[in-house]
């Protein structure tokens, strides 16, 4: 470019053009312009350069196009936002191969321009570029206008251009969002959702071109509805599986969204929507229910494939399936909600049917019952005697209730059926109400109620129905006065503006906020409030509602519990044009008083539900009649029951069960009679609080109860009753039981102390008596009775001489207490003993006892350990029938003896077989019984092997150790009589024996204690020699003062005794007697015994063996 | 066994070993004594004693009660320690006037 003074227009530089339009710039230069009609850009008509000046520089989006072929420019904004995938090939090139996809959209309005010179205006034209390789659906605003050329020609054409497609798109899908959630607000139940969801789903199909909606329904899905399909297209089946489906709806359960994308090859028709052409693919969305986690279908949207799925749609598609998502939940709970309403209420219709059967048929009976009963107490000619007037009266109270109660049922299902109409006139409020009220004065006053009335002067005119006026007052008065026990009740009628206002206020128990929604439901009571009467269906403060909405009123309450409770109703008042003259008060009168003398009764003599006691004078030796406990919260009841029994029974009433078992604990009464359903604590409450108190437990109870049946008798008696008596019931049924359930407790107490007398002197003739020694064996026993109940036990122990050095040892165990289990012991001894004598062998011993035992009858079971000690064998041989193991200890260790274990005896034929062990000097065998080693820890294991431990340690004389035993393991005492017998074998050393024939003279006894101290002399250690002597000379003495000669004495070197033995050939064994201080003979084996250590006497054939030992240590 | 008497109170010294072999002589000369003394009191000293069992002890107790029955008393003396272990454990000492 030079600077000199040309004459030429400046002309633009299209290099330096190009170069600072930026990318587009770029590329522009490295077109080739000379394969263009347009030339290498040098050449360009000023015209041409300024246009591109213009549209290079400009930020709007802008193309143009130039010549013969309409050659393609266009800037960097229309590069970046339209031409897409064709950047930056179209730059040069033809315009009508460039858009060859929209030239025929476009071409007609491009020729209208080169040829008129006119501009055109598109706005958001639709058109289907394939910028990005796919056809795409877009919306364009542009305008082509005329180029001039030098010529001043038509040479070329703009275009300004801006996008607008996804403002297009963006608004149609905000408008089907908006449609669909406002239907969707008004949609309440599923029905309505799907319908409203079909709707509006269908509004926008170039959005949306079809959408489906399964429903999962018992394992499979259900189609609910189809939009651009038709139910039962391929596409769209009515019913589709879950799994393996042509739609993946169960992947659904477990997924947000699924993307189908080859619904082409999946489907044989595909819908195309608005489009020509077929859906290709479709998102798959999970309907879910808030709230639970099971879903409730499946959404499947169709998607416009001229539209790329980017996450726009997906946004979109989401917020529509949520939508849907959130409506059906709600549709969902809508109709739980509803479904429950009209179970509610068919259970209200199906009780107030039931109730109005039941009622039409008891009004027939009760007519019949009140009527005769009436003529009966008012008849003047034939009056009633007292006694029954007494009865009749009863009766005819209990009847109008029932009748009061029906009625109220029959009013309840005529209200319900719409039948009831009020009949009202203008009443006189003020002056009703009052004289409602003050029929409840003495009442009140009675319970020891304050009781204030104000009821405003009588200008309060109300159109009211009289006789349904006064069951509201009279059931909203009873109320207060059912559950007020101190303070007042004010009853309040004031005028307010155009309404009148009653108000009963009590200072009563209040009522819960719980209950006080549920206050003016049929049917419901408040359970556990305290109350002066327990009787009522719960229906009052339900007809006063419905009472008070038939005149067009309502009513409303305030209440706390402990703070009382105010109820408030309120009615229009009438215009005033006059009050009935004579208002009709009578016609409530009747339906008040029924109110009133129910109130009555529920207070006593004195007002108060007082512990009522009988009324008479004490009759004469009343003390010594029995005493009757009548628990039952219906004050007649109680009135009734105490009528039939005071002449022969002191009666005391009671009002609920806790009152009862204070009673019984604290008079403790012969008898109780209960009814079933009290307050506070019930029937069967009272009889397990009885029955578990061992002070109380054997009190007879009666159960009344008004349920019938025989479970209901059976529960009560499996409960522990004595006897359960069905309402009603009979004076004479009532009276027959009392007496039979207290004779036979009477009986019952004078047998168990028959009892127990005979079972302590059984058990004294019964102990276990000590037993005599063996040489061989040191035996020490013991026995403890247990310590539940002076019940003797079963437990015996024995020794028996079997002659021949061999004893037999017997532990026993009857199961059982009592007479029986002591007789059957008793017995079991001499039997065994008997067959002892036979020397028969343990088992076989044991198997005869045992059938012995089952032909005694009676049932006993007995365990029993035989066991023989045979001392030249050195063995036990032993038996045991079903009895805990014996210990044997030898050498400091304690083994059980385990073998020939078999049934216990009396079971059935018992088959045994002995078993043998060896016993070396010094070895125990300890038998016991279960007192010893059961517990109810159940550990009696752990506890034999104590026992065992505690023996093989024990080194002291066998005396100690039973109580040792005791001791260890029964500290405080065993539970169960125990019974335990220890044996310590002893073998002399034969080589130690020293042997003397004594004389049968009188100098036997010197020459026996000579021989004595010789032999002892020698030995080491040696005894005590006194003793020796002493012991000697007695025995000695003895022999030969009674024996038969020959007499032998022998002395013996044992471990750690000595054995001194005087044998002669008299079978007749001395006999111990307990001789006086002034009893001149019978001393020697007095003598003999306290020094001797042990001592015996062994029978042989045809003589005898005395024998002692001393001890060495 | 010798018996020693004293005119003044009888005084009988016993001794040696009072058995079965010497039991009835015991009881037939004490009870002559005690006859012969009664009432009064008879005395028995058995310092010399060596042995006692049942036999002698039936012996005294005899005498005892036969001095009893005619008003006498018969008092035992001296006891040594053999005797009073034997009257401990045949459960006499009480029964017997021992000085």
């Amino acid at each position: 470019m030079g600077t000199g003074d040309s004459a030429e227009p400046a002309e633009v530089d299209m290099d330096r053009l190009f170069l600072s339009a930026g990318e587009v710039g770029a590329r522009m230069l490295e077109v080739d312009w000379d394969a263009t009609p347009l030339g290498a850009p040098a050449t360009w008509p000023q015209s041409l350069r300024s246009v591109v000046h213009v549209v290079l520089s400009s930020k709007f989006s802008m193309w143009m196009a130039w010549g013969s072929q309409l050659t393609f420019f266009c800037n960097d904004k229309y590069r970046l936002d339209t031409l897409g995938a064709k950047y930056p090939w179209a730059l040069g090139r033809p315009a009508a191969e460039v858009w060859a996809e929209i030239w025929d959209d476009i071409a007609p309005r491009i020729n209208s321009v080169l040829r008129s010179g006119e501009a055109t205006w598109d706005e958001s034209l639709q058109l289907f570029l394939e910028r990005n390789g796919y056809q795409e659906e877009t919306y364009h605003t542009f305008s082509y206008s005329p180029l001039s050329g030098e010529d001043g020609t038509v040479a070329g054409m703009l275009c300004v251009v801006s996008e607008d497609t996804e403002r297009v798109i963006g608004e149609r899908r905000l408008d089907l969002l908006r449609r669909l959630g406002t239907a969707l607000t008004r949609a309440r139940t599923e029905e309505e959702v799907i319908k409203a969801t079909r709707r509006e789903l269908a509004s926008q199909p170039t959005v949306l071109p079809f959408a489906l909606l399964y429903a999962f329904d018992q394992g499979a899905g259900r189609l609910a509805f189809a939009v651009g399909a038709d139910t039962g297209e391929s596409i769209a089946p009515q019913s589709a599986q879950l799994q393996d489906g042509l739609w993946p709806l169960g992947d659904l359960v477990s997924h947000e969204s699924l993307l189908v994308d080859d619904l082409q090859s999946r489907f044989a028709e595909v819908p195309k929507g608005a489009w020509g052409e077929p859906v290709s693919s479709a998102l798959l969305m999970s309907i879910g229910t808030t709230g639970s986690t099971s879903p409730y279908g499946v959404l499947v949207a169709g998607l416009n494939r001229f539209r790329p799925f980017d996450e726009g749609y997906r946004g979109f598609l989401e917020l529509v399936a949520n939508q849907i998502s959130s409506s059906m939940s709600n549709a969902r709970a809508y109709d739980a909600e509803r479904q429950r309403a009209q179970d509610l209420a068919a259970l209200d219709r199906a009780k107030t049917a039931f109730f109005t059967n039941v009622s039409h048929e008891f009004r027939t009976p009760l007519t019949l019952i009140l009527g005769p009963v009436a003529d009966a107490l008012n008849d003047r000619t034939d009056p009633l005697s007292a006694s029954q007037r007494v009865r009749l009266d009863t009766v005819y109270q209990s009847s109008e209730r029932l009748l009061k109660l029906v009625n109220t049922l029959l009013e309840f299902s005529r209200l319900e059926a719409g039948k009831a109409e009020a009949q009202t006139q203008i009443t006189d409020l003020g002056t009703e109400t009052k004289v409602i009220a003050e029929m409840f004065r003495s009442a009140i006053e009675r319970a020891g109620l304050r009781f204030e009335v104000y009821c405003s002067p009588s200008n309060v005119a109300v159109r009211v129905d009289p006789e349904m006026w006064a069951k509201i007052v009279s059931n909203l008065l009873s109320n207060a006065l059912k559950f007020t026990f101190e303070g007042g009740i004010t009853v309040r009628l004031v005028r307010d503006g155009d309404f009148v206002e009653l108000s009963v206020k009590d200072s009563g128990i209040g009522i819960r906020a719980e209950d006080q929604v549920h206050m003016f439901e049929r049917f419901h009571r408040v359970e556990g409030a305290r109350s002066r009467s327990f009787e009522g269906s719960g229906i009052g403060l339900a007809l006063v509602a419905e009472l008070i909405a038939l005149h067009d009123g309502s009513i409303t309450a305030e209440s706390a519990p402990g703070a009382g409770t105010t109820f408030a109703v309120r009615l229009a008042a009438a215009p005033d044009d006059g009050i009935n003259a004579a208002p009709e008060t009578r016609v409530g009168a009747g339906i008040v008083s029924g109110y009133v003398a129910e109130a009555m009764r529920w207070l006593g003599p004195d007002g108060e539900l007082v512990q009522e006691t009988s009324g008479k004078a004490p009759v004469p030796g009343g003390e010594d009649l029995p005493t009757v406990l009548v628990a039952d919260d219906n004050p007649d009841m109680r009135r009734y029951i105490q009528s039939l029994l005071e002449e022969r029974y002191n009666v005391v009433t009671v009002a609920d069960g806790e009152a009862a078992l204070d009673s019984v604990r604290s008079m403790t009464p012969d008898i109780v009679i209960s009814d079933v359903m009290m307050p506070k604590l019930d029937g069967f409450g009272l009889l397990e609080a009885i029955r578990g108190d061992r002070a109380t437990a054997s009190t007879p109870v009666i159960l009344l109860s008004a349920r019938a049946g025989e479970e209901s008798a059976v529960e009560g008696l499996d409960a522990g009753a004595d006897d359960y008596l069905v309402k009603p019931f009979s004076a004479v049924e009532l009276l027959a039981r009392v007496r039979s359930n207290l004779e036979l407790e009477q009986a019952r107490r004078a047998a168990a102390r028959r009892e127990h007398e005979i079972a302590i002197e059984l058990q004294q003739a019964l102990a276990p008596v000590p037993s005599p020694n063996a040489l061989h064996l040191e035996v020490a026993t013991f026995y403890q009775p247990g310590e539940s109940g002076t019940e003797v036990g079963g437990d015996w122990y024995e020794t028996i001489d079997l002659g021949r050095s061999r004893t037999a040892l017997v532990i026993g165990d009857v199961m059982g207490k009592g007479i029986s289990a002591a007789a059957t012991m008793g017995q079991l001894r001499s039997i065994v003993r008997a067959y002892a004598g036979l020397d028969m062998p343990p088992a076989e011993l044991l198997e005869a006892v045992d059938a012995r035992l089952r032909e005694l009858g009676g049932d006993q079971i007995a365990t029993c350990v035989y066991a023989v000690v045979d001392a030249p064998a050195r063995s036990v041989e032993y038996a045991n029938a079903g009895h805990l193991p014996p210990l044997v200890v030898r050498d400091g260790i304690a083994d059980r003896l385990v073998g020939s274990l078999g049934p216990p005896l009396g079971a059935g034929p018992v088959l045994l077989e002995s078993s043998q062990v060896t016993l070396e000097s010094g070895a125990t065998v300890v038998l016991y019984t279960d007192g010893l080693v059961e517990t109810r820890a159940g550990d009696t294991d752990a506890r034999i092997d104590r026992a065992a431990r505690l023996a093989s340690v024990w080194d002291g004389d066998v005396d100690g150790l039973p109580e040792a035993l005791v001791s260890d393991l029964c500290p405080g005492g065993a539970a169960d009589d125990v019974a335990i017998l220890v044996a310590r074998f002893r073998t002399p050393r034969p080589a130690s024996s020293f042997e003397i024939v004594l004389g049968s003279d009188k100098a036997g006894a010197a020459t026996a204690r000579r021989f004595a101290s010789e032999v002892a002399a020698r030995w080491s250690p040696p005894p005590a020699i006194d003793d020796l002597t002493l012991l000697v000379s007695e025995m000695a003495t003895n022999a030969i003062l009674h024996a038969r000669p020959p007499v032998t004495l022998r002395l013996t070197h044992l471990d750690d005794e000595v054995l001194i033995e005087i044998s002669d050939g008299s079978a007749s064994g001395p006999t111990r007697k307990h001789p006086r201080p002034y009893d001149e003979h019978g001393r020697g084996l007095q003598i003999m015994a306290v020094v001797a250590r042990r001592w015996g006497v062994i029978t042989e054939g045809n003589g005898k063996t005395v024998w002692a030992t001393l001890s060495t240590r | 066994m010798p018996l020693a008497t004293r005119e003044s109170a009888p005084h009988i010294v016993l001794s040696g070993d009072l058995d079965l072999a010497v039991a009835s002589e015991l009881r037939d000369a004490g009870a002559a004594v005690a006859k012969a003394v009664a009432p009064g009191r008879l005395e028995m000293d058995l310092s010399d004693v060596t042995f006692i069992d049942s036999s002698g002890l039936g012996a005294l107790v005899a005498v005892h009660n036969y001095a009893k029955e005619l008003g006498s008393t018969l008092v035992l003396l001296r006891a040594g320690p053999i005797v009073a272990r034997f009257f401990e454990l045949a459960g006499v000492r009480d029964y017997f006037n021992i000085e």
